[in-house]
């Protein structure tokens, strides 16, 4: 009983506090991700900010870009005059209405071209023709290199005049490039020449609107192209200087140190841009990630630079800063008050539970104790109504008639008091669980018949026929305590709710190591809707003051015996009355 | 044979000495468990009956005192409590047999003899046993034989079969028989001589209305005709 009532109690208390403990999580769980959609909302807002000064940088470029190339002269040196001027461009291109490239030509009809305009139109040639001349290139680059080394002295010299001439710095991640030398090699202008003729331009699809941005590729790097169609149809378009471009676009961005309007917030940010390859061209910001960290957002960067992106990076302390100790203190705390609580309720429900089993143990504590009191007297009630029956063989009969009547109610009620105490106290013990087997060995048959000769007085005079059948003398081991209370509650209830039937059969056998005896009567029987009912405890036929009397114990009793006894104890189907059938187990080992 | 009973309860105590004084035994009682010890130790009785519950000193404390001054003498305890603890700790003592309240007459004779039965067949010198025509009186047993049918016998019903069967073919006066099997302490009385044969009778006569064994003289007494 201690140990359900701790299970109990447990469950009380550890039921609750696992299922609001893991609601707590899960509300925890939501919240973090909550936050951390939140956080990513306005980081994202920050990466659109930083857009949109990039967008504001684009937007004035775009303006000055289209002032300057606001051309209808296209003579060369007048287009040259321009480039000189405008230190952003790094060529001017004039693309005719049929794609025809006007500058720089090709054919050099209007003259030589100067190394920048023989440069462009190699760099270029993909974006027009579709054609990358590189490789074409390099292996002309290999001949002239044989062929002459004095040439190439020549030529180194004139490569560094030009380069000193534009003034131009070379680009720093270009792994391959073109020395100016090469291209004046007659091989190369060839291999130019061919190639603007053959193909015409393809791309001049891509000029249709009336102005915008283009980006080509070249050497690993972005250029961007601005262009514009003016009013004759002719297309003038520019291409910027990257080196130029990307510090004037930088200085729109907030420094690297951590003075900027987003990295003076509380929240420690690294926002990086990245160009097509993934490579860091700039990046701001105090936290440091480190080289295996993940952006926790990014967005691609504005027009026309959409192939390059913008990342942020945020340290993940600060992603649980808000879910993270305050949010484990609060749970902790909300589930200590929750189990405080929880105990002392259990803690309440305890000492009532344990209050009502203590006033249950004294009750049976003290109907035990009143039944073994009711013993003594019964005692000595039974043992000198046989001594006075003793006394009364000692005289004359003939006037003992009268007493010896009333001697058999005195003794036969005092069994019954006997057997009624023995009730009590066997239920007593089966809700103690202390009743055991005592075998012994015992010739049933005797002992029946010792049973029912006590109650052949009062059948009598209720003019019940007993009839019994058992003849086995073979001894067997069994408890005659159980054996005499299981068969004295049988014939007791016979006595009292079958006397209408006159009749009491009683059949023992023993078979298959089981004592089987059957007690059937002729009264009316039990009600089959009653039937399952009959062995629970405190279960009577009718409650109904004129039915006979009882405690509704004797034969939820005879069948715990029955089965403590190895055995059981059924109501079998029978014509007539009632037929139980009890069987004992042989305890012989 | 003496018997000791302890027993508080006075009517109790009373009716058991009556009891086991009609059956032969020579009883003395005690009403607590210090008298007891005390009485037993005066009177050395060859049987003990004890109640568990008694003023002064429990049967159980009693019954160890008792066992261990004498390791053999017979104690059955006589008790309300029939717990199973009850029960083990009775037969821990040392008791031979645990009768509970409440009891009948005829199974606490039953009981009383069975006991005193083994303890007489192991006994050094048991009491010969002796014949009277078919039936074989085996007084060490409190018992006789006839064929394979087993009679049971109280030390009374012993001692007037003795007597008889020692006088073959006398004719003995009911105050003579009386006195051997009852003692010359109690007050002769021939209704409870006639009534005990009367019951004998029916126990060891083949047919108890002729008698064989236990033939009656008119106006005198009884008569064993060999």
């Amino acid at each position: 009983m201690k140990r359900r009532s701790i299970i109990l109690i447990a469950l009380i208390i550890i039921v609750p506090l696992v299922a609001l403990t893991w609601a707590m999580l899960r509300i925890s769980e939501n919240e973090h991700v909550v936050v951390e959609k939140r956080f990513g909302e306005l980081l994202e807002d920050r990466l659109q900010d930083v857009n949109a000064n990039v967008t504001i940088y684009f937007e004035a470029a775009e303006r000055d870009l289209a002032r300057v190339t606001a051309l209808d002269n296209f003579d060369v040196s007048n287009l040259r005059q321009v480039i000189r001027t405008e230190p952003r461009l790094l060529q001017l291109f004039v693309l005719s209405s049929q794609g025809q490239l006007v500058y720089p030509d090709p054919m050099q009809s209007s003259g030589p071209l100067n190394g920048n305009e023989r440069m462009f139109l190699i760099e270029a040639a993909k974006m027009f023709t579709g054609q990358d001349l590189k490789e074409a290139i390099i292996r002309s680059e290999q001949v002239a290199a044989d062929a002459s080394s004095n040439v190439a002295a020549t030529n180194q010299n004139q490569n560094q005049n030009s380069t000193a001439t534009r003034g131009v710095p070379q680009q720093a991640d270009s792994s391959f490039r073109l020395s100016r030398s090469q291209i004046d090699e007659p091989t190369q202008q060839e291999i130019v020449q061919n190639a603007y003729q053959q193909a015409p331009i393809q791309n001049i699809k891509q000029f249709q609107e009336s102005s915008g941005w283009f980006v080509w590729y070249w050497d690993r790097g972005v250029n961007l192209i601005y262009w514009q169609r003016r009013p004759s149809g002719y297309i003038v378009g520019c291409a910027l200087e990257r080196a130029r471009w990307m510090a004037d676009l930088i200085g729109q961005l907030p420094d690297t140190v951590s003075d900027d309007k987003f990295s003076s917030r509380t929240v420690n940010t690294r926002i990086r841009m990245v160009n097509e390859s993934g490579e860091s061209v700039y990046q701001w910001g105090n936290f440091e990630p480190l080289k295996t960290d993940s952006p926790f957002c990014e967005v691609p960067v504005a027009a026309p630079l959409k192939s390059w992106r913008l990342q942020c990076f945020v340290p993940t302390s600060e992603l649980t800063a808000g879910t993270g100790l305050s949010a484990w203190f609060s749970l902790v705390a909300v589930l200590s008050a929750v189990a405080t609580t929880l105990s002392i309720c259990g803690f309440f429900f305890l000492r009532e539970y344990a209050r009502d089993m203590r006033e249950a143990t004294q009750q049976v504590s003290f109907v035990n104790q009143v039944s073994h009191e009711l013993k003594t007297p019964l005692t000595n009630i039974r043992m000198y109504a046989e001594l006075l029956e003793r006394d009364l063989d000692q005289v004359d009969s003939a006037n003992t008639e009268k007493p010896r009547e009333r001697l058999s109610v005195i003794l036969s009620e005092g069994q019954r008091l006997s057997r009624l105490i023995g009730n009590v106290l066997t239920f007593a013990r089966q809700k103690r669980k202390t009743l055991q087997v005592q075998a012994r060995p015992e010739e049933p048959c005797k002992l029946i018949h010792q049973i029912v000769d006590r109650f052949r007085p009062a059948f009598a005079d209720q003019h019940i026929d007993i009839q019994l059948d058992c003849s086995d003398e073979t001894p067997f081991y069994l408890d005659p305590d159980f054996l005499e209370q299981i068969l004295g509650n049988l014939i007791s209830n016979v006595e009292k709710y079958a006397t209408s039937g006159g009749l009491l059969n009683i059949k023992s056998r023993v078979q298959n190591n089981l004592l089987i005896i059957d007690v059937s009567d002729a009264g009316p029987g039990i009600d089959p809707k009653k039937r399952d009912t009959v062995f629970e405890p405190f279960a009577r036929i009718s409650n109904d003051v004129s039915y006979a009397a009882g405690t509704g114990i004797g034969l939820s009793i005879a069948r715990e015996l029955a089965q403590l006894h190895g055995g059981n104890l059924v109501l079998l189907e029978s014509d007539q009355g009632c037929l139980f059938r009890a069987t004992l187990q042989n305890q012989h080992k | 044979m003496k018997v000791l009973i302890a027993e508080d309860d006075r009517f109790t105590r009373e009716g058991l000495v009556e009891v086991l004084s009609a059956e032969g035994f020579d009883v003395i009682s005690a009403y607590d468990g210090t008298q007891a010890v005390a009485m037993f130790q005066l009177h050395k009785p060859d049987f003990v009956c004890l109640d568990i519950m008694m003023p002064s000193q429990s049967g159980y404390e009693a019954c160890r005192t008792i066992r261990s001054e004498s390791p053999d003498v017979p104690i059955i305890f006589i008790s309300a409590k029939s717990e199973e603890m009850d029960r083990l700790v009775g037969f821990d003592v040392g008791a031979d047999d645990f009768i509970t309240k409440p009891f009948s007459v005829r199974e606490v004779v039953a009981r009383v003899r069975a006991v005193a039965r083994r303890c007489h067949a192991a006994a050094p010198n048991p009491p010969a046993e002796f014949r009277m025509k078919d039936l074989t009186i085996l007084p060490a047993e409190l018992r006789a034989k006839r064929g394979e049918q087993i009679i049971d016998l109280s030390p009374r019903d012993v001692e007037i079969l003795r007597l008889l069967a020692e006088n073959p073919g006398k004719a003995l006066d009911r105050n003579t028989i009386f006195n051997h099997a009852w003692g010359e302490d109690h007050f002769p009385n021939s209704r409870t001589l006639d009534q005990h044969v009367s019951q004998l009778r029916k126990r060891v006569e083949i047919d108890p209305r002729n008698p064989g064994l236990i033939c009656t003289v008119h106006g005198v007494g009884y008569r064993y005709d060999p």
